[in-house]
């Protein structure tokens, strides 16, 4: 999927940005944002992070492949107005209906995408607002963690080709909105290999990234990673033992 | 027998469980022994190497010794390992985090042990050219994935074998000021 898509004259932004060796800021903006996430899951609490997950996961794959229900009903919207302003509940019946039958919709074919994505999100945060009011006790643990990187990745899979959008017009949104709009069915495999991608890339970028000082670099890694072990220890001692792990 | 990399990814694997047997604060006092160890043995090679030499007077040419200096520092290796797991070692005592993170960091601290076991021994059997062929059923060339993992294998990684022993120091002497 990445790396095959072309726009703007043959220019292949996803390709490019794909391949392109990870920048020092690029690769710190991608870190606090995962940081970020997993704070906020810490903070927000481990079940309400889970509900928020479920709901963004399960709402964009309902949105994507049932979304049509939801444009209709507001297009239905369009046609009541028009039924109204035609004097339909007044008696004018048949100028009324006929207002309604011309009445133009609210959510066109090219406004589609971005009034699913609206709902989207504005389905999360409800349910992020819900929970936090509704859900009293959510543990603040290692889970709560990980599923605030899981909302940071998923949101980072929805928001990114559509903030790329944003600053470079001719860039085609990519991932699984695409593939699941094109195709028009569910893909959870697709999203599955789009985060194993993203990862993957950022590993790999991480990796050249620090190649031309690897021995430095993986002091430093190796270092803070035992300091982070050290640090997850409830007050650590150090002492001299025996294999069984009595002090002597 | 299949490629020698799977031979210690398998390795690696078995390490790994038994960190995650052991858990992650026990597997951190062996981590530091292993790095003092891989210190102590880079440190020296050279050193152990020429008095070896000085040792067999002569009768070793360039490769009919390999067998014998790959026991020595594999064998110094695996004693040195040996006692940070079941001999008189360092040991960290104090309260492990919740689920699941107590899980994730016993498999990351598991596998770093495991990396920096079994890569080590790799690294002095490609270092003294596959000795006791024979008996492993070894067969040269190595695949290309096997090669180019040669060079992250731990003793590879770092320039000044000094670098293993930092991360020691630090983690001690945060230990002595609490």
């Amino acid at each position: 999927m990445y790396g095959t898509q072309q726009c703007c004259g043959g220019i292949n932004l996803i390709d490019g940005w794909t391949t392109a060796p990870f920048t020092l800021p690029g690769l710190l903006t991608f870190l606090l944002f995962l940081g970020f996430f997993a704070a906020l899951g810490w903070r927000h609490g481990a079940m309400r992070e889970f509900i928020v997950f479920i709901t963004a996961v399960g709402g964009w794959l309902v949105l994507q492949s049932k979304g049509g229900i939801f444009v209709t009903l507001v297009n239905l919207g369009s046609m009541f107005t028009a039924f109204v302003e035609g004097g339909g509940l007044t008696g004018n019946t048949d100028e009324a209906f006929e207002a309604a039958f011309d009445a133009p919709d609210w959510v066109t074919a090219s406004s589609r995408d971005g009034f699913l994505f609206l709902l989207w999100v504005l389905l999360v945060l409800f349910i992020y607002w819900l929970s936090g009011r509704l859900i009293k006790k959510s543990n603040h643990n290692g889970w709560a963690i990980l599923w605030g990187i899981g909302n940071g990745l998923f949101v980072t899979q929805i928001f990114l080709p559509r903030l790329m959008q944003l600053f470079s017009p001719g860039y085609m949104v990519s991932g699984p909105p695409t593939e699941v709009i094109e195709t028009g069915e569910v893909s959870i495999n697709a999203f599955l290999r789009n985060g194993a991608f993203l990862i993957g890339q950022t590993i790999n970028r991480f990796w050249a990234l620090i190649d031309p000082v690897r021995p430095v670099a993986l002091l430093i890694l190796l270092t803070l990673f035992l300091l982070f072990v050290n640090w997850m220890i409830g007050s650590p001692k150090y002492r001299w033992s025996g294999g069984s792990g009595k002090s002597k | 027998m299949g490629p020698i990399e799977q031979i210690f990814f398998t390795i690696g694997i078995m390490i790994t469980l038994i960190g995650l047997a052991r858990g992650y604060i026990r597997e951190l006092g062996s981590t530091l022994i292993i790095l003092s160890a891989l210190f102590l043995l880079t440190f020296f090679q050279s050193r152990i190497l020429a008095a070896l030499k000085l040792v067999d007077g002569g009768q070793c040419t360039d490769t009919s010794c390999n067998g014998l200096y790959f026991l020595i520092f594999a064998g110094l290796f695996a004693v040195m390992v040996f006692a940070g797991y079941a001999g008189k070692t360092l040991y960290i005592s104090g309260s492990p985090i919740d689920q699941p993170g107590k899980f994730l960091l016993d498999i990351a601290v598991g596998a770093l042990n495991g990396y920096l076991i079994s890569g080590t021994i790799w690294y002095y059997l490609d270092r003294f050219d596959y000795p006791f062929r024979n008996l492993t059923g070894f067969q040269s060339p190595l695949t290309t994935e096997a090669q180019k993992m040669l060079q992250y294998l731990p003793p590879n990684l770092f320039d000044n074998p000094v670098y293993w022993i930092v991360p020691v120091i630090i983690l001690l002497i945060l230990s002595v000021r609490g």
